[in-house]
């Protein structure tokens, strides 16, 4: 580890920090149409959007309509990004002759997007034209974000409301943190991008002469557009293949801490939001000071097990100590430019978040780091998490830590004045079991099958890492990538669509309901037997509550892979 | 014709998405305001 390392990590922290609080304010006002500086000025478009769709902005819905409504949108979403990607060589603003996108993987491409996934089974520059990845990749990480934060407000309406039968209008939610939150961010940040030396260009892909005189194609395309917006809006899909290790999608070491500062930013601010809406803002953070908590202990082990390096080195005369010439460490599958400190950083931020962009190479990290990213992920996303999809994560967490309080003390359990009944706890339990159900079926299914089998590309317990690393990626809608697993299959990109359909709507239709029953409810006034959830007791349960949750379910199938390799690492073999 | 075959997988998963929002709509309003203790 460098001090230069953690000078990064703590200006990043710093800066999250600082803005939790003014973020966390902005997004409440857009949320409730209380009329910010952007909203006053957009209030015309925002009308015309209703009038245009047949909606009535002041009628609310109850939570089954809330559900039905997104799932159609979202049906209505795939369908569009499928038909793009399968006629895409037949529409405009495709000068490199992109072919049609086979059926499997357009299927897998629109479910992945649509679901804030970005699991990508393709390489962005020798797939998609642009009118694909404007159109449709660019458009949907805008849509799934911000269908993602409207389950996360409605649910936060659930805690906050007395006896009310509905939890907002979906519609007027979708509407609102797109036009109001999320492209007032993404445009100026797009600009700086460009700035940087992100390309925005609709001309084909350069041709240059390299100094051998070689020729070699330099891909561009419009990128700075969707760079933002595919880490604002927690996506992740990259323009090209190497995503964020890419000079032209990170060319900068500003650009590098803007983007992990967009992964984390929305996720991080609606905690404020949370705490802002329900009238503590104690209680938003103490969810955010769960998230640090478990986002330190991940960052540290991770940041340590790759600076260490693999120890089967020494013996070979390799060195691996950081020096005025390297970052030492495991430097394999990393950018030499951002060295093992950003690369660990980056890592952590992405898949604690579900945004799944890279800038290294996570299969090429050690055992125990990789361990740390398939941690990251089991433990339902919540150490930020995507934006809204990590504080309803959360929020269910907290649900379970307080119910468990009320078995032990044998009192009904309460969270913010809200009797936590067996309508609440049953539906916690089918949201937080879905995910875990997805991935080991789903990983136990392809470790089985010839044709699960056939895609991996290493051997041992690595190789198993890889295949749980690709099912638990895709069921917890981060969509990275371990790499080394050749996934662009009928079999891997349908049952992949699966899992991300499965861990993105069979979790938010119960986070719905909850939010309905919860709405319904009287706030009950807290007495001497009631869990304070204010401080950092309850940031202490919650966070064991997380860490045992995630442990026995996922252990087993840890132990099996980075677990194994790394004892086989020590004891001298490698996979 | 794999186009109409995955089209038909898609409308069926939806069709089970909103089976489930049914079914947890039928389930916590059965239970009314039930309490765990």
């Amino acid at each position: 580890m460098t001090w230069q390392g953690w000078l990064q990590i703590m200006l990043f922290a710093a800066i999250i920090v600082a803005l939790v609080k003014p973020l966390g304010w902005y997004i409440e006002r857009v949320v409730n149409g209380e009329g910010t500086w952007v909203q006053r000025r957009l209030t015309p478009i925002e009308h015309a959007l209703y009038r245009l769709a047949g909606v009535d902005p002041a009628r609310e819905q109850i939570w089954p309509a809330y559900a039905v409504s997104l799932l159609v949108f979202n049906l209505v979403g795939i369908l569009a990004l499928y038909t793009i990607l399968r006629l895409q060589a037949l529409l405009p603003l495709n000068p490199d002759a992109q072919a049609t996108v086979a059926p499997d993987l357009a299927l897998n491409t629109a479910v992945s997007f649509t679901t804030n996934t970005s699991w990508q089974a393709y390489g962005g520059e020798t797939t998609l034209s642009y009118l694909s990845q404007m159109a449709g990749i660019t458009v949907q990480s805008f849509l799934s974000c911000a269908v993602g934060i409207a389950v996360a407000i409605a649910l936060i309406r659930g805690f906050a409301r007395r006896t009310m039968p509905t939890i907002g209008n979906f519609w007027v939610d979708l509407t609102r943190i797109t036009l109001y939150l999320l492209l007032p961010v993404a445009i100026p940040v797009a600009l700086f991008l460009a700035w940087q030396g992100v390309p925005q260009t609709l001309a084909a892909h350069a041709t240059a002469a390299t100094l051998d005189g070689a020729t070699q194609t330099l891909a561009r395309g419009p990128v700075a557009s969707q760079d933002v917006i595919k880490l604002l809006s927690g996506d992740g899909g990259g323009f090209f293949n190497a995503n964020s290790a890419h000079p032209f999608e990170n060319p900068t070491a500003v650009t590098g801490i803007v983007e992990m500062l967009l992964i984390f930013l929305i996720g991080a601010a609606l905690t404020n939001t949370f705490g802002r809406m329900v009238r503590d803002q104690r209680q938003g953070w103490v969810l955010f000071a769960a998230m640090a908590a478990l986002f330190t202990i991940g960052l540290a082990t991770l940041y340590g097990a790759e600076s260490a390096g693999n120890p089967a080195f020494a013996g070979l005369g390799v060195d691996q100590v950081a020096g005025v010439a390297q970052s030492g460490g495991n430097l394999e599958g990393k950018e030499v430019r951002f060295g093992v400190g950003q690369s660990s950083l980056f890592a952590t931020v992405t898949t604690a978040s579900s945004d799944g962009a890279v800038n290294a190479m996570h299969d090429s990290f050690t055992p125990l780091g990789g361990l740390v990213l398939l941690a990251n992920m089991m433990l339902d996303e919540v150490i930020v998490g995507g934006p809204g999809s990590g504080l309803f994560g959360m929020l269910l967490f907290a649900l379970v830590a307080v119910f468990i309080a009320g078995l032990m003390v044998g009192r009904t359990p309460e969270y913010l004045g809200k009797k936590i009944t067996a309508d609440e706890m049953k539906m916690t339990m089918l949201a937080l079991l879905c995910v875990p159900a997805m991935i080991l079926g789903a990983a136990a299914v392809a470790c089985v099958l010839p044709v699960g089998l056939a895609g991996l590309s290493n051997a041992g317990p690595h190789g198993f890492s890889e295949l749980l690393y690709a099912f638990t990626s895709a069921a917890a809608t981060n969509g990275s990538a371990f790499a080394g697993l050749s996934v662009n299959t009928p079999f891997y990109n349908l049952l992949l669509a699966l899992a991300m359909f499965v861990g993105r709507f069979m979790v938010i239709v119960p986070v719905l309901c909850i939010a309905g029953t919860l709405a319904a409810k009287r706030v009950v006034p807290a007495s001497a037997g009631t869990l304070p959830t204010g401080g950092p007791q309850f940031t202490g349960l919650l966070v064991g509550v997380i860490v045992v949750v995630g442990g026995l379910t996922f252990l087993p199938a840890l132990v099996l892979g980075p677990v194994a390799e790394h004892v086989a690492m020590i004891a001298g073999t490698t996979y | 014709m794999i186009d109409l075959l995955l089209l038909i997988l898609l409308a069926a998963a939806f069709a089970v998405a909103l089976r489930y929002v049914h079914a947890c709509d039928t389930l916590t309003a059965a239970q009314g305001s039930e309490h765990i203790q």
